[in-house]
């Protein structure tokens, strides 16, 4: 129970941008492991509230596949549609109804509910760790080669700390509330003090050691999106 | 709380001690954030429950229909009397479309109604409430990040600011955007927001210039560069392929 509350009294501290907690947490015995442990509490809790937030908000929302039939409906009368020669109207139905499927689909997908949301207690653990993971290696690499001190346990240790504004999320056990992007600055704030504090990097370096990971993971996806395009290309050009 | 508001209402007066004792308070960020917090929560109560009343006591969609086709209507004429006749064939082919527009919307209205789970006054109050909490997440985001902006320049210029110096003095800035609150009211609210906006600038150039230790000069360019950069960027871009596509064509 004391674990428990250490670890979110240590969260609050580095929400609040205190540097007594990411220096805490370099100095704690097992840092990676207590990062881990804090970012999958921290994921597991925030979407399990977020079910109770999405079905009431699904209890306010009305039957979409319903109001999908009454449009479709309502579109057959159009006018225009009317105008159409009727020899060519099943051909442009159908190609309607392709298209209009497609999208409803598409809201369908977006649309909270409790079912998708529940899904998130496995998938938002799993991608955040699979970030912070990603995250602490380069930001690690970037840290010691601008002369930084730490060590890899405590990149990850003080980083895992950035999980610290997603308990805003907190907020989604409310229907329609909206964390926005807050959280995503938040972060990047709190991954710089992870690392000056982690390196004892001066702030222009911690800066640097901070943006650079983010710069490299863009470069690599462009390069991979080229990559991919070149090869889909060749592959369509080599079946001809 | 009452050191607080003291510093909220002297910064209001541009006066340097409001300044300077927050930036030396010890828990500079925290008070910036409950600042930020505060503010955007009071306004979002006023505007929200405004909006939740107008949206509970408004008319029904099809009450809604009938005013809209109605001034369409009006319109019509207004036109016609102003010696802008309207082809009548034209104007029954817009009241064709119309109809079927307002045809469908009545159609959803009444899916709506007879589908969602929860009665509509509940919907309205769940959606009321969601925005207002969720009020000073877009203030924040808006703080952070444009804060770092500027303390990214800031600091290109010399300027010794922390992280939580710097966010914690221009949190100031919300102060007078308590003005929003008459938002509602038409003409009016528009006019108060103007003041505000400049009423914030002029506390965001102070706040900058005391977190980072520099002249009020510097601290209106650390402000200006994150919009004037991107904007000058993108001149030249679109300069650039105007001159492509003009040489281009030779």
């Amino acid at each position: 129970m004391q674990t428990i509350a250490n670890t979110f009294r240590l969260l609050i501290q580095a929400l609040f941008l205190r540097n007594e907690a990411y220096e805490e947490m370099r100095e704690a015995p097992n840092p990676f492991v207590k990062g881990l442990t804090m970012i999958v509490v921290v994921a597991i809790l925030f979407s399990l509230v977020g079910i109770v937030g999405d079905a009431l908000e699904w209890a306010t929302m009305p039957d979409m596949g319903k109001i999908q039939e009454a449009v479709w409906g309502e579109m057959m009368e159009a006018p225009w549609f009317k105008e159409i020669p009727p020899a060519d109207q099943a051909e442009v139905r159908a190609s309607m109804e392709q298209s209009y499927n497609l999208s409803w689909r598409i809201t369908r997908a977006l649309t909270p509910g409790p079912l998708g949301s529940a899904l998130g207690v496995i998938t938002n653990p799993v991608a955040l760790v699979i970030g912070w993971l990603i995250y602490g290696f380069l930001a690690h690499i970037f840290a010691r080669l601008l002369g930084g001190t730490g060590t890899f346990g405590q990149t990850y240790g003080t980083t895992a700390l950035a999980v610290s504004p997603r308990i805003l999320n907190l907020i989604t056990l409310l229907p329609y509330a909206v964390v926005g992007g807050v959280a995503g600055t938040w972060a990047l704030i709190c991954n710089y003090l992870a690392l000056k504090n982690a390196h004892r990097l001066t702030p222009a370096r911690a800066f640097w050691a901070t943006i650079l990971p983010f710069v490299t993971l863009l470069v690599l996806v462009l390069l991979l999106s080229i990559l991919g395009g070149v090869i889909v290309s060749s592959l369509i050009q080599g079946g001809r | 709380m009452a050191e607080l508001i003291q510093i909220c209402r002297g910064s209001l007066l541009l006066e340097d001690g409001a300044f300077y004792r927050l930036k030396r308070s010890a828990d500079v960020f925290v008070k910036g954030l409950l600042i930020i917090v505060a503010i955007s929560l009071i306004v979002g109560l006023v505007i929200e429950t405004i909006g939740f009343v107008r949206e509970v006591t408004g008319p029904s969609p099809e009450a809604e229909i009938q005013e809209i086709r109605q001034n369409i209507r009006q319109g019509f004429q207004m036109a016609e009397s102003f010696g802008a006749e309207i082809d009548p064939e034209v104007q029954e082919i817009i009241e064709t479309y119309m109809d079927w527009g307002f045809g469908i919307g009545a159609r959803v209205a009444k899916v709506v109604e007879e589908t969602t789970p929860l009665p509509a006054p509940t919907g309205d109050l769940f959606e009321a409430v969601g925005k207002f909490v969720s009020y000073p997440f877009g203030w924040m985001s808006t703080w952070m990040s444009y804060g770092l902006l500027v303390l990214l320049f800031a600091k290109l210029m010399g300027g010794r600011a922390t992280i939580q110096q710097m966010l914690g003095t221009t949190s100031l800035v919300a102060v007078p955007h308590l003005l929003d609150l008459f938002n509602f009211i038409p003409c009016l609210g528009v006019l108060l927001s103007l003041v505000a906006f400049f009423w914030g600038l002029a506390i965001y150039i102070k706040g900058t210039a005391v977190a980072n230790e520099f002249g009020l000069g510097k601290a209106t360019l650390a402000i200006l560069l994150p919009v004037i950069i991107p904007f000058l960027l993108m001149v030249a871009l679109i300069l650039i392929i105007v001159m492509m596509v003009t040489t281009g064509g030779q």
